[in-house]
């Protein structure tokens, strides 16, 4: 289950981590403007919970997969390793998906 | 309870700052008439340095602001205007920047739009070159302005023109202006009441401001096809919404707004180099004052119709009368009131109409 790859958040969105989650705005969402002149938003918010978030934060160009898990299985004393790894996965995919997120390289010691 | 409402929730209780402004620097390579704060340094005290604005930003963060403004003077004066928006957006900020964008051409949009900057406010004084250059005091300056406002829309940022209406000088230019905004799709507010400037004088003001018929000309023509939205917010301004935004200048002086920086009322420890930011809103005098001034703490206000459309601004008053409580501007009062007649001929109009409808259907 070693995943040595590395992400990196794209500066496609605005966040900030409220409590234990975060709000992202997607920032080229904006641009359609309207014929009368004004800025039309019709902005894409999105809204992590507590484990999307945790991995959010975790996502900084650093850390690799692998280490994504590890702090997550010592923040919620999960045992399951492998269930832990499948979630990052598709979180990380979701925030792939929605262009928050790029493959940065990969950890060496990880592989 | 959703998600979404469990954030906002949060948010509320903590009376999170939703705002930064950074006024990078009072310097400005234009020299414009009516600008409050040109060169203002009365203590020769020295602006702050990369790393100081980089800690008010983490700060900032701390305190939960979603958002930084990065103004003047003229930001891109700023020689590290790149280094300190990039570690904005790193950090997550959104980016919204207010400029002559004089210094603006191809590389520096290319780099805007590698930052996904998100609003870019521009001020342009009139569509004819030689009163815009007047207004500005640099000749050549309508052209580098223009050709800016060109090259971002090409790139599709999201343009606000920001005019400032001038007694005797471009009054005649704002629908030429309104026109010029609605054809490139660009934003567009025109600034009617005059800020004192910094050294808490009104001259600017006795000379410059419009007067209360001219107002009405700029409030007509430019909302033909546009509503003005009625607020029923508590706070007559964000300033003394308990949310409200924070504001550092060149110097590191944190206030709740940019209009309090006047020497007779600045608290010289409301200074990012003395305390940290998040103990200034416990310890400042203003800031104590500030939160819980809703509009019933205002006679002239409490009962007035027309409010909904007004943005009073009361530390203009406080600088105009000594008091916040002072009367509000004839500038806040009209522009309110026009919006108001405005808004309620659209509504009579509509409901005509829709008694028409009805008897027709019948």
């Amino acid at each position: 289950m070693k995943d040595a790859r590395i992400y990196k958040k794209t500066f496609r969105s605005a966040w900030r981590n409220i409590g234990e989650h975060t709000v992202a705005i997607m920032l080229d969402d904006y641009n359609e403007l309207d014929e009368l002149g004004g800025v039309e938003r019709n902005e894409t918010v999105v809204y992590f919970n507590e484990t999307a978030s945790a991995i959010w934060n975790l996502t900084d160009g650093k850390n690799s997969v692998n280490d994504i898990v590890s702090r997550l299985e010592s923040r919620f004393s999960a045992k399951d390793k492998t269930l832990i790894y499948t979630d990052v996965l598709n979180i990380l995919n979701e925030f792939k998906k929605l262009g928050l997120i790029e493959e940065n390289g990969s950890k060496s010691q990880d592989r | 309870m959703d998600l979404k409402a469990k954030i906002d929730n949060i948010e509320f209780k903590k009376l999170t700052p939703r705002a930064l402004f950074c006024e990078l620097t009072f310097r400005c390579n234009l020299n414009c008439i009516h600008c409050f704060c040109n060169g203002y340094n009365p203590e020769g005290e020295k602006e702050l340095t990369f790393e100081e604005w980089r800690d008010c930003i983490d700060q900032a963060i701390e305190r939960g602001v979603a958002w930084v403004t990065f103004s003047g003077g003229e930001p891109f004066l700023h020689p590290r205007i790149f280094d300190l928006m990039l570690y904005a957006r790193q950090a997550g900020l959104s980016v919204i920047l207010k400029t002559n964008a004089t210094l603006i051409g191809r590389d520096e949009v290319r780099r805007l739009k590698e930052l996904y900057v998100r609003d870019i406010a521009v001020s342009l004084y009139a569509m004819n070159p030689e009163i815009h250059d007047r207004v500005t005091g640099v000749s050549g300056s309508f052209e580098k302005t223009m050709q800016a406002v060109k090259l971002l829309r090409e790139e599709n940022f999201a343009v606000y023109l920001t005019p400032v209406a001038l007694k005797g000088i471009n009054v005649s230019e704002i629908l030429p202006m309104y026109e010029f905004a609605r054809k490139n799709r660009c934003s567009f507010s025109v600034g009617i009441d005059l800020l004192p400037n910094y050294a808490g004088l009104d001259d600017i003001v006795e000379k410059l401001q419009i007067s209360a018929e001219d107002i009405k000309m700029i409030v007509e023509e430019t909302s033909k096809d546009r509503n003005f939205v009625a607020s029923e917010a508590r706070y007559p301004c964000g300033v003394s919404d308990p949310n409200g935004p924070i504001h550092i200048n060149p110097y590191g002086y944190v206030f709740p707004c940019l209009t309090m920086q006047v020497e007779r009322i600045i608290d010289k420890n409301d200074n990012v180099r003395i305390r940290r930011l998040s103990e200034i809103p416990a310890k400042s005098t203003f800031y104590k004052l500030l939160p819980g001034l809703t509009w019933d703490s205002f006679p002239e206000c409490k009962e007035c119709r027309y409010r909904i459309y007004c943005h009073r601004c009361f530390i203009a008053e406080y600088i105009r009368t000594g008091s916040f409580y002072g009367s509000p501007s004839y500038a806040n009062c009209a522009t309110a009131r026009f919006a108001y007649e405005i808004m309620q001929e659209r509504r009579d109009v509509n409901a005509k109409k829709q008694m028409e409808n009805a008897c027709n259907r019948n």
